[in-house]
């Protein structure tokens, strides 16, 4: 008894196409991480590839990895630098990633310079918080903010 | 005699082959779980904007610049804050942009004017904004510079569509025809792409 996978190798192929043809491949992975429902909004400006920060209710993230926990959503007072408004370990990492990133960028004078960062944040979280993230992303030399944003959904 | 007709048949064709698939199946399957994996099925956008740095303007330089400001005071309230038109140079129509802003804002041309938006409907609030900045960018169609100052208790929802509603005209609005630099007539979104975000902190 035969078996027939004409129908399946079919249904496989079609859908490997599709995926190929709709998969982008770059470096950056915007995916936001659990717990984070991105704002919608109806802008069509592509996400640049850039270092990515995220701001989730438990922690701060820099590229997926952890940067500093929060305490109930709230950052801890010994991360606050004197100024009350820098984040210091996060600082921190940023400088190092702005320093990696001018030493590539340095060697290819076309391209422009490493200032760009993205943002994560969940569509509730207060500007109030935010602008902790803001104000530590510019102090280190991050002063191009791509806001990420996802498609409202219908 | 028949089977010699058979061999004689099978003489102009090529010997069946048996073709092994198994190998394909194996990459095309391995293929396919890997981009099921990495694929991610939401679209993500940037909304791009930076912050304010501190400065001062040089010693005796006294030119006169364009300023708008919008406040974001809530999801149902803002304000605008237009800084003195006195002396601005690309301006289409003067008459016309005053006459409409002594209409619809407060205050006079060398301080400067404001205007609060409020409604119920968050979304009529942003078509709102978008109206009145429309209007500022036929008359300043050079322009292209904002400052969000926002309060702390907005959420950022709130930040990203008022981000979106001054940095451009949405689809269901008409494209804005402006005079490009070099003189023609041209179709365009954009309003004031270069948003500065600074904190709200009560000043005006």
């Amino acid at each position: 008894m035969g078996l027939n996978i004409t129908s399946l190798m079919d249904v496989l192929t079609v859908l490997l196409f599709f995926l190929i043809k709709s998969m982008t491949v770059t470096s950056t992975s915007v995916t936001p991480p659990e717990g984070i429902r991105l704002p919608a909004s109806v802008s069509d400006h592509q996400v640049e590839e850039a270092a990515v920060v995220a701001f989730t209710k438990n922690d701060i993230r820099l590229n997926h990895e952890l940067v500093t926990p929060l305490n109930n959503g709230n950052l801890r007072p010994e991360d606050l630098g004197e100024d009350k408004r820098t984040i210091l370990p996060l600082e921190t990492v940023l400088k190092k990633e702005y320093a990696k990133k001018k030493r590539l960028y340095g060697s290819q004078a076309s391209m422009d310079l490493p200032g760009k960062i993205l943002i994560q944040a969940d569509h509730k979280l207060p500007f109030d918080k935010l602008k902790y993230l803001l104000h530590t992303a510019s102090v280190s030399g991050f002063t191009d903010y791509q806001f990420v944003v996802e498609k409202p959904k219908e | 005699m028949l089977k010699r007709r058979a061999k004689d048949k099978m003489k102009g064709r090529l010997p069946e082959a048996e073709v092994n698939i198994v190998s394909l199946m194996d990459i095309l399957t391995t293929l396919l779980f890997f981009i099921i994996m990495m694929a991610s099925f939401n679209e993500f956008f940037a909304l791009p904007a930076s912050p304010l740095q501190m400065g001062k303007a040089a010693e005796g330089e006294q030119k006169p610049t364009f300023v708008l400001k919008v406040r974001l005071e809530s999801e149902n309230k803002l304000a605008l804050y237009l800084g003195p038109v006195e002396g601005l140079t690309a301006i289409t129509d003067k008459n016309g942009l005053k006459s409409w802003l002594r209409r619809r804002f407060s205050g006079n041309e060398s301080r400067g004017y404001t205007r609060t938006v409020y409604h119920k409907n968050k979304e009529t609030v942003q078509k709102n904004l978008q109206d009145i900045l429309l209007v500022l960018k036929k008359h300043f169609p050079h322009e292209s510079k904002a400052v969000l100052d926002v309060r702390g208790q907005v959420h950022y929802q709130v930040l990203t569509d008022t981000l979106s509603s001054v940095r451009s005209l949405g689809d269901t609005s008409e494209a804005l025809t402006v005079i490009n630099a070099l003189g023609k007539e041209e179709k365009t979104r954009v309003l004031f792409p270069q948003v500065v975000i600074s904190e709200w902190t009560g000043e005006v």
